[in-house]
């Protein structure tokens, strides 16, 4: 115990050397956060407390505020299948059912959103059920054929309130899922001419039918629309059915391709329809059913509105005039939004909360650099000589009137001059290149820009239906690549994101500007073929394109833009090309030759490997990384040489055992050879495994089972006290093999994703970032993950900086860059260089988004943000002064001693 | 350390018992138990709505817990294994409780230790969870202060010699060892002129005049600590 309470203490002294924590005052000075829901599947209008309780897709309950559509209170319940919302009724409380197999009842309180009572149904019920709440009971419906079980449960503690009881439909409807709702507390069931109720309460059950009026194709669908029913047809029109004040059926035609409710209140009955138009806007259309008073409206957004999918509505009659209604309105893009009197009150774009992928994209300069650029760029380019000398002078006279105009108008004051917009009002570069586009594409193929200073969204663009982001090994990942980037004026920017056609599964790509959405000679661009694989070229072509490279199924090479296939045929012989599927463990590599009569390439495969299961983690390097330093100066002067290979990627498999339930097999793969560089086996090992691969290092976490922790496994790679070739490393020409050292650390929490820091030059040390199941990101000093941190070390060792070992990675508080905000359910951390080497941008994405800066060696290069100009000036000022005074007493004192 | 000694291997809350008759699949066949506990806030949160920020976490489970008014919490359906029970808030760091489940559904519990796993130190079940310290997130900032300054090593190394320079000279009052030091300086004193002087009368050569009264000014007090 004590040499445990030293180990800490010494551990402690260690890390207030690394943690470069926050100060206070910097809290959301560079860092935002915004919190999301998900896709909304159930929701309830409570005009009370102007209030909207929902239930999303992302297994989320969450009450928003009517009025601005901020979240009150949100909570996430159980991942996967066991947290799926089935039912959520508002009364008194909020009462949920969730789950899928045993199903548990909580119930929530609707102001502060705090857990009533919570309690769980017997674990045999089956999923496919329907479930009715009300104040006092819970009620469990079983459909099978021509009948209905019914069983009750008391709705605060869950134990049954009385048999389940069998009522027999009646025989004109039969009793399948689809054909069946809740309605009003009956079940509401239809057949081609019939609607049956079946009252469910504790009362006698009743079941009651009604004709319906004749018309053509058989129902498909019938669902519960607010105090309504809406019959889905094969063909001909939908209907919406209700009971009138005086207990009539009433039928009423309604259009298929908008979406309806009815909404009874006060004895009237309103008929809420929502459309969506061409051009992105909504059109609601509200009726009094009783007076066929209809009011209609043109609801727009400063960005196109998708197609409704799901609306709810309260309404109320104000006095005699058009009614008055509120209408949630969740769309096509998982976009929500709440239309009042006509009007769009607030949209959240829930999109957000399912991130697939995300690229930060440079910013191009602003007008007036961009006119200097142009003056250099056309040096030499103008041959004739009035126009080269004249042309150049007046273009050079003007750029500099320009700036001369920005400076004087900065000294003023009348521009603040950290607010770079262009003419344009499109945001611009700053000068540390500190500010960004994050370009982000989500699971329902939604692009969005957003302003990496306060999460703006710059533009957006929702591509439809029809295409669908590519699996990945446990999410789903839509690659973003930057074709031409921001820096070559007057070319503009080009971005393209890959999908795939939901029907077909061919490639499709989106080619866009990032930073002005403008899709000029590009836009959606569908492929005939499923793609395999896809690499940037390493070279651009003479507009400064990187053009992609596609592998497709079958083998072909294909490339966009088509005009970059120059390029790839200059290069053929070093481009090579793996392919892994997740599911067998396979893997595949090509390469690539040149087809003399067409001059175009064809791909060949060059070696096949088969890992022994599933893959569950896989981790190259990225393309963007710099390895500023090639090797470590030991102590004794000498130098540990880095075996840094851009071919290797390392690839984690969990297989079941016999002897130790689980084994771990970490591949270190070179893929342009094809051979297993290392590799390394780890027995009672369990899922989730997560790889960080940078620079000569990888670092990867499992859950072992022996001690019941996670634990972190440092690899470091070094070709030795030699280098090979110091220019450049080749994986074909007799392979190195590299010296591995390895070390395991404890970690003390659940990790969810880890990601490392990247700047524009490498020179700045790195840090891992963890993503903590407990909704914070920790950031760990890659020094403390060294494998050759040593029990005891040498000498040489500490003159070398390197850390004694100790088993435990307890980091203190101050190294969460999150600090006090918790993010629900990470997924994933990107990160990106900015201009400043010492600085890095970091976006975490997951129910919420989170942006912040990280700087792991401390902002060196730029002076810190409380950096005291006023003690400096005057100080300097001071000395000035008082060297000034000092002169006139000596030349005083000096003329008074020539006196004497 | 106080080892307790006694402790009660806990009486649980009945668990559900999974209907061994029906054709439920192996996992359903466990015996499912809840993990309850109650969270003990420190004494400056209790005026707030603190249960709103509070979050528990079962981890190593997809069993999700939601704390109450009361403070107490409670994981339903948990299938037997090891877990932590860990609690978060943005203001205090609580201790967490790792939790133990058999097949039959006994629920013990004792404090984490993730280095040596062998050692068990039971605490009671049901988990009482209590703040052990606030969270410092943030690094406090430096502040100038005078006394800082002062004792800032380069300042007193400029204070002290100071120190001699201004004040030596007057402590010693005695008129010998005045004109001792007068002598000493007359020795001193070469006819040479200073190279920083001569440099910049060679630099600046219009600043004759000036360069002159310098030179002026020596002699003249030369001559007049000759004549004194």
């Amino acid at each position: 115990m004590e040499f445990k309470s030293s180990a800490i203490f010494g551990l402690i002294l260690v890390l207030a050397s690394f943690s470069n924590a926050l100060y206070e005052d910097q809290v959301g000075k560079f860092d935002w956060k915004l919190s999301f829901i998900g896709e909304i599947t159930h929701s309830a209008l409570d005009e009370k407390s102007s209030r909207i309780f929902v239930a999303s897709k992302n297994n989320v309950i969450a009450a928003l505020n009517a009025k601005d559509g901020k979240i009150a209170w949100r909570h996430v319940l159980e991942s996967g299948v066991d947290g799926v919302v089935q039912s959520l009724n508002v009364g008194a409380e909020v009462v949920t059912v969730s789950g899928g197999g045993p199903f548990i009842v909580r119930s929530w309180n609707k102001s502060s959103g705090l857990l009533v009572n919570e309690w769980s149904t017997p674990l045999d019920l089956p999923i496919d059920g329907l479930w009715a709440l009300n104040e006092q009971k819970v009620y469990y419906l079983r459909l099978n054929g021509n009948s209905v079980e019914v069983s009750n449960y008391h709705a605060n503690s869950g134990s049954p309130a009385g048999p389940t009881k069998k009522i027999s439909a009646p025989a004109q409807v039969s009793t399948t899922p689809s054909l069946c709702t809740m309605f009003d507390s009956s079940l509401a069931c239809v057949s081609d001419k019939t609607l049956a109720l079946i009252t469910i309460g504790d009362n006698v059950p009743v079941a009651k039918s009604w004709d319906l009026q004749e018309s053509s194709g058989n129902v498909v669908k019938l669902s519960n629309v607010g105090n309504g029913l809406l019959v889905n047809r094969v063909s001909g029109p939908s209907q919406v059915i209700y009971f009138d004040s005086t207990g009539k059926l009433v039928q009423v035609n309604v259009n298929d391709a908008s979406k309806v409710a009815l909404i009874k209140n006060g004895g009237a009955a309103y008929l809420v329809t929502i459309a969506s138009s061409n051009d992105g806007h909504l059109t609601a259309e509200y009726q009094v059913m009783e007076t066929k008073k209809t009011s209609k409206q043109i609801i727009s957004h400063k960005f196109p509105l998708a197609v409704p999918k799901l609306i709810s509505a309260s309404c109320f009659a104000a006095g005699d005039e058009i009614p008055n209604c509120s209408t949630l309105v969740t769309h096509e893009d998982e976009a929500l939004s709440l239309i009042n009197k006509g009007k769009l009150l607030w949209l959240r774009e829930e999109a957000l909360a399912n991130v697939a992928s995300v690229e930060m994209v440079d910013l191009p300069v602003s007008d007036e650099e961009a006119t200097l650029e142009k003056e250099l760029a056309n040096k030499g380019v103008d041959s004739s000589l009035t126009s080269g000398v004249i042309g150049m002078l007046s273009r050079r006279l003007s750029s500099q009137i320009i700036q001369l105009h920005h400076l004087v108008s900065a000294i003023l004051g009348l521009i603040d001059s950290s607010s770079t917009a262009s003419l344009s009002g499109s945001p611009v570069k700053d000068a540390f290149g500190l500010r960004k586009l994050i370009l982000v594409s989500t699971k329902v193929s939604k692009i969005f820009a957003m302003d990496n200073e306060d999460g703006r969204i710059i533009w957006q663009k929702y591509l439809g239906q029809d295409v669908v982001p590519f699996r990945s090994i446990d999410d789903v990942v839509t690659p973003i690549y930057i074709l031409r980037s921001a820096r070559h004026i007057p070319y503009s920017t080009m971005a393209t994101i890959l999908f795939k056609e939901r029907t077909t599964d061919n490639l499709v790509l989106y080619v866009f500007d990032p930073v002005t959405s403008s899709t000029a000679g590009g836009g959606l661009i569908r492929m005939d073929n499923k793609m395999l694989q896809c690499l940037i070229l390493p070279e651009p072509n003479e507009q400064y394109i990187s053009g992609l490279m596609l592998l497709m199924a079958g083998g072909q090479v294909q490339f966009y833009p088509p005009s970059t296939e120059k390029v790839a045929v200059k290069l053929a012989d070093k481009l090579y090309m793996y392919t892994a599927d997740p599911t067998t463990g396979h893997f595949n590599g090509y390469r690539f030759m040149v087809d003399p009569e067409k001059s175009s390439l064809k791909s060949e495969r060059v070696w096949n490997l088969a890992l022994p299961e599933k893959l569950v983690a896989l981790a190259g390097k990225r393309r963007e990384e710099h390895v500023h330093s090639q090797g470590r100066v030991l102590g004794d002067r000498s130098v540990l040489y880095k075996y840094v290979n851009p071919n290797l990627i390392a690839a984690a498999t969990v297989s079941p055992d016999s002897a130790s339930k689980s084994v771990l097999d970490i591949f270190l793969i070179d893929t342009v050879n094809g051979g297993i560089v290392y590799s390394n086996t780890h027995k009672r090992a369990f899922e989730p495994v997560h790889i960080v691969h940078s620079e000569n290092w990888i670092v990867y976490s499992f859950f072992s089972e022996k001690s019941r922790r996670t634990e972190l496994v440092a690899l470091d790679l070094y070709e030795g006290i030699v280098q090979r070739n110091t220019t450049e490393f080749s994986s074909l020409y007799a392979p190195v093999d590299p010296m591995v050292k390895r070390q395991a650390y404890i970690f003390p929490h659940n990790i969810v994703t880890m990601k490392e820091t990247i700047t524009e030059k490498g020179i700045t040390s790195k840090h891992v970032l963890v993503g903590l199941s407990t909704g914070g990101v920790m950031e760990m000093p890659w020094v403390l993950l060294d494998p050759r941190r040593s029990v005891m070390p040498t000498p040489e060792m500490r003159e070398e900086g390197i850390v004694p070992y100790i088993p435990e990675l307890g980091l203190p508080h101050e190294s969460i860059i999150t600090y006090n905000h918790t993010l629900e359910s990470i997924r994933g951390v990107h990160t990106s260089a900015s201009g400043l080497e010492s600085t890095c941008l970091v976006f975490v994405y997951g129910l919420d988004l989170f942006y912040t800066r990280v700087t792991p060696s401390k902002t060196f290069d730029v002076l810190k943000d409380d950096f005291e100009y006023w003690l400096i000036t005057a100080v300097l000022s001071a000395l000035v002064t008082g060297a000034y005074v000092t002169k006139r007493l000596a030349s005083r004192k000096a003329l008074m001693l020539a006196w004497k | 350390m106080i080892h307790q000694s006694i402790f009660v291997i806990c009486s649980l809350v009945p668990l559900i018992f999974a209907n061994n008759e029906s054709d439920i699949g192996s996992l359903k066949d466990d015996q499912f138990a809840f993990v309850t506990g109650k969270v003990f806030p420190p004494a400056d949160l209790l005026s707030e709505l603190w249960q709103s920020e509070t979050r528990v976490y079962l981890k190593g489970a997809n069993q999700k817990g939601f704390i109450r008014e009361d403070g107490t919490f409670v994981f339903t359906n948990v299938p037997p294994g090891s877990y932590i029970v860990e609690v978060t808030h943005p203001k205090y760091a609580f201790e967490p409780v790792r939790v133990e489940i058999n097949s039959k559904g006994k629920i013990r519990a004792r404090k984490v230790n993730l280095v040596q796993t062998s050692v068990v130190n039971q605490v009671p079940y049901p988990l009482k969870i209590k703040a052990y310290s606030p969270i410092r997130f943030f690094q406090v900032r430096e502040q100038w202060r005078v006394t800082d300054f002062l004792f800032n090593p380069m300042v007193l190394m400029m204070v002290l010699p100071l120190l001699l320079v201004m004040l030596l000279p007057r402590m010693m009052n005695d008129p010998e060892a005045q004109k001792e030091m007068e002598q000493f300086g007359n020795l001193t004193k070469y006819d040479m002129p200073e190279i920083s002087e001569m440099i910049t009368s060679f630099l600046g050569g219009n600043q004759q005049p000036k360069a002159g009264q310098r030179c002026i000014k020596p002699t003249k007090k030369n001559s007049k600590q000759a004549s004194s």
